[in-house]
């Protein structure tokens, strides 16, 4: 087969043939590369010289940090410096910004700087992690980033900018060990798209509001004062997952709040009606436990679905009581399955 | 077989015929739109295959497409297929973007991908007949440039 296509290609075998792929493709093959390897073929040619800079994805993890440690010796702002560098160089838009700062020593105004050029990159999904002591502050730009998707936050101080703030296109956000510290009470964080949120130990959530009308997934772990009210501006979701500590601490301080809100007949206006499935865990059937399992119950029409957990730290004769009066409890329930789960279970 | 199945011709740009059971080309969301929408007359041109490529893509989809083919052998075959000169894998990786099937764009991408892990330059430039195209002092001037990668 002697003719123009097969001849093309053995002429094409001598050049380099894997950089002449569209862009989307060698982005997909690199984009599993850790940072390092990456930015390492910008000496293959001279076409791959800008390569790493115009590649979509930056991710500066652990990994990364901890390889860079071990090998230059780096003086004290000299990882700030490097991300300084690899920024500066970076061109084009960049879909995904993942950064851990727990091995790297560096202020809040280097991060602020370094956030502010991301946010202007149109990101879409920013990661920040952080695991050491030094809390940081959110920077402002992050908040009315309008390209921004997907936001996982890690031990930061959460001070919103403004008496309303705003995601406009936020889909899925993730506080973890967040303290939140707005100038004022009952903050409202606008989240207009938002589908998927997760709290795991936050601090001074009761500050918040949440408005999230498209909500579906919402996730709260060991995030202590969250109030009734927390929910208000969530009724939308259609799955809930908590671990229960949270309620223990809630209702010993709000206990009066708690049935009050079960009692009040507005409570009509704020019920999940949208929820199908929850999934509680660590339950250790205090009252204040089941008053929450029984407020859920009465105000999620839709319900179809629980899961029970009960924790570790009970006794099986405890579970046994357990399972006793939450079947008295639920009796009257039909509608919704309710599965009482034995601890690390899998339903 | 029943009566039923239908039959697809595909041209490739060298202008060689592929005769294919519609149920196995359309793999391809490219050749699946194009049925769907009830675009197809008696040939489907595929301008940007040449039949070397399109003979490895459709050994790939009858492979992939046999009845009651174990997990273990489609494995086995997978990984014989991948093993190519880089300029075939160039090619199927092109095939497969222009004819959208993901499966094999994305088992390539990844056969790639490994092809370079681990690798010094020299090493990649070998893999891939990468030619070095930098002076001595312009290479040097860029490992200076990014000295923090090569350390």
């Amino acid at each position: 087969m002697n003719n123009h296509c097969t001849k093309v290609i053995v002429d094409e075998n001598e050049i380099d043939k894997i950089f002449d792929l569209p862009m989307d493709i060698l982005d997909e093959i690199v984009k599993d590369m850790s940072f390092q390897e990456l930015v390492k073929t910008c000496v293959l040619s001279k076409k791959w010289v800008h390569f790493w800079t115009m590649h979509p994805i930056l991710v500066l993890d652990w990994e990364f940090f901890e390889e860079k440690s071990g090998t230059i010796g780096l003086i004290e702002n000299g990882f700030s410096k490097m991300i300084d560098n690899i920024l500066l160089h970076h061109v084009g838009s960049l879909v995904k910004f993942f950064l851990d700062l727990s091995t790297i020593d560096c202020n809040d105004r280097d991060l602020d700087h370094w956030l502010l050029c991301e946010t202007s990159k149109c990101v879409k999904e920013l990661t920040l992690k952080n695991h050491k002591r030094k809390r940081y502050t959110l920077a402002f730009c992050v908040f009315d980033c309008p390209t921004l998707t997907y936001l996982d936050v890690t031990n930061f101080i959460v001070k919103p900018p403004s008496p309303k703030a705003l995601f406009p296109n936020l889909l899925e956000l993730t506080l973890k060990f967040i303290k939140f510290c707005p100038d004022k009470a009952n903050y409202v964080l606008n989240t207009p798209l938002l589908y998927s949120l997760t709290f795991i130990a936050c601090n001074g959530v009761h500050f918040l509001t949440i408005s999230a009308p498209r909500i579906q997934f919402l996730t709260v772990h060991d995030s202590h004062d969250i109030y009734a009210i927390f929910f208000d501006n969530l009724s939308n979701a259609r799955e809930l997952f908590m671990v229960l500590d949270v309620v223990n601490t809630l209702s010993e301080e709000n206990i009066d709040e708690v049935t009050h809100y079960l009692e009040d007949p507005n409570c009509v206006d704020k019920r999940f009606e949208k929820l199908e499935f929850v999934e509680l865990r660590e339950f250790e059937g205090t009252q204040f436990e089941l008053l929450f399992l029984k407020l859920i119950l009465a105000y999620s029409p839709s319900l179809s679905r629980m899961i029970v957990e009960p924790s570790d730290e009970l006794d099986v004769a405890e579970v046994l009581n357990l399972y006793e009066e939450l079947r008295m409890s639920l009796k009257a329930l039909l509608r919704a399955k309710v599965i009482i789960a034995p601890h690390g279970q899998d339903v | 077989m029943s009566s039923s199945t239908k039959f697809l011709t595909l041209k490739t740009c060298d202008d060689k015929k592929f005769v294919l059971d519609e149920a196995i080309a359309v793999r391809s969301q490219t050749i699946k739109n194009m049925v769907e929408d009830d675009c197809v007359s008696n040939v489907i041109p595929l301008p940007n295959v040449n039949s070397k490529t399109m003979t490895k893509v459709i050994e790939y989809w009858k492979k992939h497409s046999e009845e009651g083919v174990s997990k273990d052998v489609l494995m086995d075959f997978d990984k014989a297929f991948v093993k190519v000169h880089h300029s075939i894998l160039h090619a199927l990786i092109l095939a497969a973007n222009f004819l959208n099937d993901k499966e094999i764009l994305d088992m390539m991408c990844q056969e790639v991908a490994d092809r370079i892990k681990g690798k010094t330059p020299e090493e990649i430039r070998k893999e891939f007949d990468i030619k070095n195209d930098f002076t001595p002092e312009e290479e040097e001037e860029i490992r200076k440039e990014n000295a923090w990668a090569f350390e």
